[in-house]
């Protein structure tokens, strides 16, 4: 049953893209149907590595910013760190959302990972291209030498690759609630929640970054998809550790378009949610992989294979850095301030941050410590009640990062300084994931540590 | 991708299940004596 009538004014096209109604062909006010249930619908939100769903716009949004954040209405948030708690409120003009004659309200479409590349698309992996890309541009200007080093470790690392995604599109399932104008794809609505969230991926985009840095690096494709498989047990992990925190269920699903799946039964109904993207373990690929992981993981303890340690690296720049060679112009005084207030702000370092006024000897320690502080909170978010405020005080995890940090840390606290509990190191996550870690505490009722005290950041904040 | 025109105006408002009807009291009382 219907209440709005089609619009067969000139003006329908500019009117088609956000379901606003047309005045002219309805003319009497629209009494809303009463529906004695929640409505289930998909959308995106922008996840940040750092600030998590709390997404901070410099105020302007286009139109396809729909997708991620809440335009053109701001909900009344009651808890900050939940974009969608709260009804919604036009930003434009002084109503509730959604109004019918307005574009205001909650968005959300009807289909599961439809239209994936288009503006509500909800595939991820050309967001991770773009930002592997970009660091891999910055790569390439590197000396050769330095280039072998840094693509081995982002190689090899899953939490290098992760750390250079700052800003990811997970999908949800959301209900609706309260008023919502259905349109014929979408829906604006008044309240949303979400139910359950996805991240949903391209296995051969992934498995195209990972095969660029290790054709650099002579690797085989046996290892590349061992690399690959890391990788995406990495993000596995990371979300739904990340999402227990919000309380939501997380869940990754692979595109299976590519794929034969003669061996197998196509999914169905809420397994598949009527589109081609399956879990993480229905995959056709996902035995094969666990297979070459296995074959994998025994060779490498046959080999004695060794992941990067960047404790080495930082001692094999350093000693090639042309230390007597001093740049005091003004652009390269302007570069380094520009990172440390990166830094003063909680910035997580990427090698995008790479400045090209400044040697790689001189970067490399600033991005050695974000790296740990990345994987330290992914540590964190792992287990429990957790006290411990170093990675040094934990068993080693070097499998897990992909590299060897043991070296690095242990050269620059001295052991007396980490067995004392309280110490909090540069690299603690609480100076990088500002938005993330307060309430990562709250959420675990752990109690703000005493050296989360004035003096610490007035020492932080040079 | 546009969410395209609209079709209806809907008020959903979520009902809770109804809880399984409970014997009055009184003639729990009668059936015991």
């Amino acid at each position: 049953m219907r209440n709005v009538n089609d619009c067969k004014c000139s003006m329908n096209n500019l009117r088609n893209h956000h379901g606003v109604v047309c005045t002219t062909c309805n003319t009497n006010t629209i009494v809303p149907l009463l529906v004695p249930n929640e409505i289930t619908a998909y959308r995106v939100w922008k996840f940040n590595h750092r600030d998590g769903f709390s997404i901070r716009t410099n105020g302007r949004l286009g139109w396809y910013d729909f997708n991620q954040v809440v335009p053109p209405v701001f909900a009344e948030e009651i808890d900050f760190m939940k974009p969608w708690s709260g009804s919604a409120n036009c930003n434009i003009y002084d109503h509730k959302g959604p109004n019918p004659y307005c574009s205001c309200g909650y968005y959300s479409i009807k289909n599961f990972a439809n239209n994936t590349n288009g503006s509500f698309g909800h595939d991820s992996s050309r967001m991770i291209a773009d930002y592997l890309n970009r660091a891999f541009t910055r790569i390439e200007s590197l000396r050769d030498e330095e280039k072998k080093r840094i693509t081995e470790l982002l190689f090899y690392s899953p939490v290098a690759k992760t750390t250079e995604i700052i800003n990811l599109n997970l999908t949800a399932e959301v209900s609706l609630t309260g008023n919502i104008i259905e349109c014929e794809f979408g829906y604006r609505s008044q309240y949303i929640e979400p139910k359950k969230f996805f991240l949903l991926l391209d296995f051969d985009t992934l498995y195209n970054l990972v095969n660029f840095l290790g054709n650099q690096l002579g690797k085989d494709n046996a290892e590349k998809m061992y690399v690959t498989y890391q990788w995406i047990v990495f993000l596995d992990n990371y979300f739904t550790n990340i999402l227990k925190l919000y309380g939501y269920e997380f869940e990754l699903r692979f595109n299976t378009v590519g794929y034969s799946t003669d061996e197998f039964e196509p999914l169905t109904g809420d397994q598949s949610k009527n589109s081609t993207y399956y879990p993480l373990r229905d995959h056709p690929f996902y035995p094969k992989f666990r297979n070459i992981a296995y074959v994998l993981e025994e060779t490498n303890k046959i080999m004695r294979h060794q992941l990067p340690s960047l404790g080495e690296i930082k001692n094999e720049f350093d000693k090639k850095d042309e230390g007597n060679l001093v740049d005091l112009t003004r652009r390269r005084y302007t570069a380094l301030n520009k990172r440390y207030n990166q830094l003063a702000n909680g910035r997580i370092v990427s090698l995008t941050n790479i400045h090209y006024r400044e040697t790689i000897a001189e970067f490399f320690p600033t991005y050695a410590s974000s790296l740990i502080a990345f994987a330290h909170f992914n540590v964190m978010l792992s287990e429990k009640p957790n006290n411990k405020n170093h990675l040094l005080a934990y068993p080693n995890l070097a499998k897990m990062f992909g590299f060897r940090y043991h070296s690095f840390l242990e050269s620059k606290y001295s052991a007396e300084q980490m067995a004392v509990e309280t110490t909090f190191t540069e690299e603690h996550p609480q100076h990088y994931f500002k938005g993330l870690y307060p309430y990562y505490l709250k959420q675990t009722n752990q109690n703000t540590p005493a050296s989360e005290s004035e003096d610490l950041f007035d020492e932080w904040s040079f | 991708m546009k969410i395209g025109e609209p079709l209806r105006i809907i008020e959903a408002v979520p009902v809770p299940e109804t809880e399984p009807s409970v014997v009055p009291e009184k003639e729990k009382v009668e059936e015991n004596v």
